[in-house]
């Protein structure tokens, strides 16, 4: 690997750090998510295609991968999407703002609280509406809480896939504990809809801080415990060391990001380095690895989960502290009167009917918003005319950008060898497709 | 680096009034009585869509930039492919929802849609709940 380290070109400077696993770029030259069969052997009878998916365990949902093989080398691979797609963003066009927000949870569904937060966020931001403190040190506690579930569902499978069966019970054991937390605040154990415009949909419920304080307590073993079952497991080193390499330029050129860009030696957080929530007054490192391969964004992903931890942790400082405080902005026009005042105030009656038959109108305007999601940057660009209803809502999806780089990461590897690549790449497919 | 493409279609856009509740920017109260009925209309825009090119610039401050591309029904866009391999399932997403032609994308094909699909859906002309169901082999 060091033997490229003359071939850097020009400086390597920030976020960049470490050196390129290869030189140039390995990105397919004619399309760039399709590898195609090289001229030599193409059309020869050793190369067989095969196709993985859409229904096969190992693709994490209904993702197609059309494959070259020549015996067990993959010499050409073309990624097929669109089998989960069901129209969320024309859907939304036809729901008010305030019944829009069931929807993006439900688009990246290991993801949800981050994908809940960053439609709401953009809704926000049109309506120019400030968040009590309190509910912005709740969102960001959820959403870590959020991480570490989707890190876990990756962890768990890709382990699952690579032979590693107790990985996914004992992931899904820590995982069970985080989706009761949720069941606790919000009443579901996933898709919440807790985020509300303006705060949150309900203050947040007594006896979940002793509940999160042992979860919090307890993850530090649990992620020990994962580490002494593979960080030392020849068999999962071998498998995913120096595979599915990917340099930084070429992450940076197939607009990676998230873990996937930090496995490849990019310095890059858009916690840190955009900020959103309260992410500047608590105290995290962002891990960065520069082996760009499978093995690194496992490692990454290990690392995140036990900072999300300490984020939780400082979460939980704060709240502990604002009893009592307010979690939603006194915003009539947006926010839902408590429910109480419906028997006392006619006026609370009125705004309530008219918030939910007719929904609010938000601001002319367009905005994008991005956040960091377990799996990159998660944006959401929207249009609205001045109505209850948005104009255009689009999503920019990790997952769809993750998966533009297979073609690109399978450079020279081995048929099994595919499944540790695609399970590194933790596409969700319903982010994808949409 | 390139982030995202998005294209919207502005048809009937400002064409009538926006009816609804008026919410409101930072919690006023604009339903005074005398400005009641009479709701802005949204500025009106120069084509029928806009294609959106979002770019991230890897550097302190994450400083963003948003490129608006106008254009007709039918109109051509010059494909950025050469540019940011990244564009390439992101055109192609626009093309199939959308109906935007990229020019000179090396596999301009439906990403998200049926290879055979007819019409585009996100466009705002494109009819919702129109697809036949078929509920018995006679019908």
């Amino acid at each position: 690997m060091s033997a490229t380290l003359q071939n850097t070109g020009r400086a390597r400077r920030w976020p960049i750090v470490g050196d390129p696993p290869y030189e140039g770029s390995r990105i397919p030259v004619r399309i760039p998510t399709i590898l195609d069969v090289p001229a030599e052997i193409s059309g020869a009878d050793d190369v067989l295609q095969v196709n993985f998916g859409p229904n096969h365990p190992s693709t994490h949902g209904v993702l197609r991968l059309i494959v070259d093989l020549d015996g067990e080398r993959v010499v050409g691979l073309s990624a097929v999407i669109g089998y989960l797609h069901t129209g969320f963003e024309k859907n939304m066009e036809q729901k008010t703002w305030w019944k829009a927000i069931t929807y993006p949870a439900r688009i990246d569904y290991v993801g949800y609280q981050n994908n809940e937060l960053v439609f709401v966020l953009a809704i926000e931001k049109l309506l120019e509406l400030e968040v009590p403190e309190k509910a912005t040190w709740m969102r960001m506690l959820l959403c870590e809480l959020n991480r570490i579930h989707s890190h876990l569902v990756y962890l768990g499978t890709s382990a699952l896939e690579l032979g590693a069966i107790s990985m996914f019970w004992y992931c899904f054991r820590e995982r069970e504990t985080i989706l009761d937390l949720f069941e606790l605040v919000a009443g579901q154990r996933m898709h919440t809809r807790y985020f509300q415009a303006g705060g949150l949909a309900e203050d947040i419920p007594a006896g979940f801080f002793p509940e999160a304080r042992k979860f919090v307590e307890w993850m530090p073993h649990a992620l020990d415990d994962y580490l002494a079952l593979l960080d030392r497991n020849q068999i999962w080193l071998e498998r995913t060391k120096g595979i599915g390499l990917l340099s930084a330029e070429d992450a940076i050129a197939l607009g990676q990001s998230g873990p996937v860009l930090r496995a490849s030696g990019v310095d890059w957080d858009l916690r840190r380095d955009q900020g959103y929530l309260a992410y500047d007054q608590v105290d995290f490192r962002v891990p960065v690895y520069t082996g760009c391969d499978v093995y690194d964004r496992y490692r990454v992903r290990m690392d995140e989960m036990a900072e999300s931890t300490k984020i939780v942790r400082q979460c939980l400082d704060r709240l502990e502290r604002m009893e009592g405080e307010p979690w939603i902005a006194d915003d009539r026009k947006v926010v839902l009167p408590p429910r109480e005042e419906l028997h006392t105030s006619m006026e609370s009656l009125i705004h309530h009917f008219k918030i939910v038959t007719e929904g609010y109108r938000v601001p002319a305007g367009e905005v994008y918003v991005a956040i960091e999601s377990p799996r990159g940057e998660s944006g959401c660009y929207v249009v609205s005319d001045g109505g209850p209803k948005p104009w255009r809502v689009h999503f920019r999806a990790p997952s769809f950008a993750a998966l533009q780089a297979t073609a690109t990461c399978v450079h020279d590897t081995m048929v099994a060898d595919l499944i540790a690549i695609v399970g590194s790449l933790d596409a969700v497919m319903g982010d994808t497709d949409r | 680096m390139l982030i995202d493409v998005v294209a919207t279609d502005y048809l009937n856009w400002s064409a009538k009034g926006v009816s609804g509740y008026i919410g409101t920017a930072g919690g006023r109260d604009l339903n005074f009585p005398m400005t009641q009925g009479l709701q802005a209309l949204p500025e009106a825009k120069p084509y029928r869509f806009a294609v959106n090119y979002h770019l991230l610039a890897l550097r302190q401050g994450a400083p963003r930039l948003r490129l608006q591309c106008w254009l007709e029904d039918g109109d051509p866009v010059d494909s950025v492919v050469p540019v940011w391999p990244a564009a390439d399932w992101l055109e192609r997403e626009q093309y199939d929802l959308m109906g935007i032609r990229f020019e000179g994308h090396p596999n301009l094909a439906r990403l998200l849609m049926e290879d055979d699909w007819e019409g585009h859906p996100l466009r705002k002309d494109y009819p919702i709940g129109g697809e036949p169901v078929r509920f018995s082999p006679e019908e």
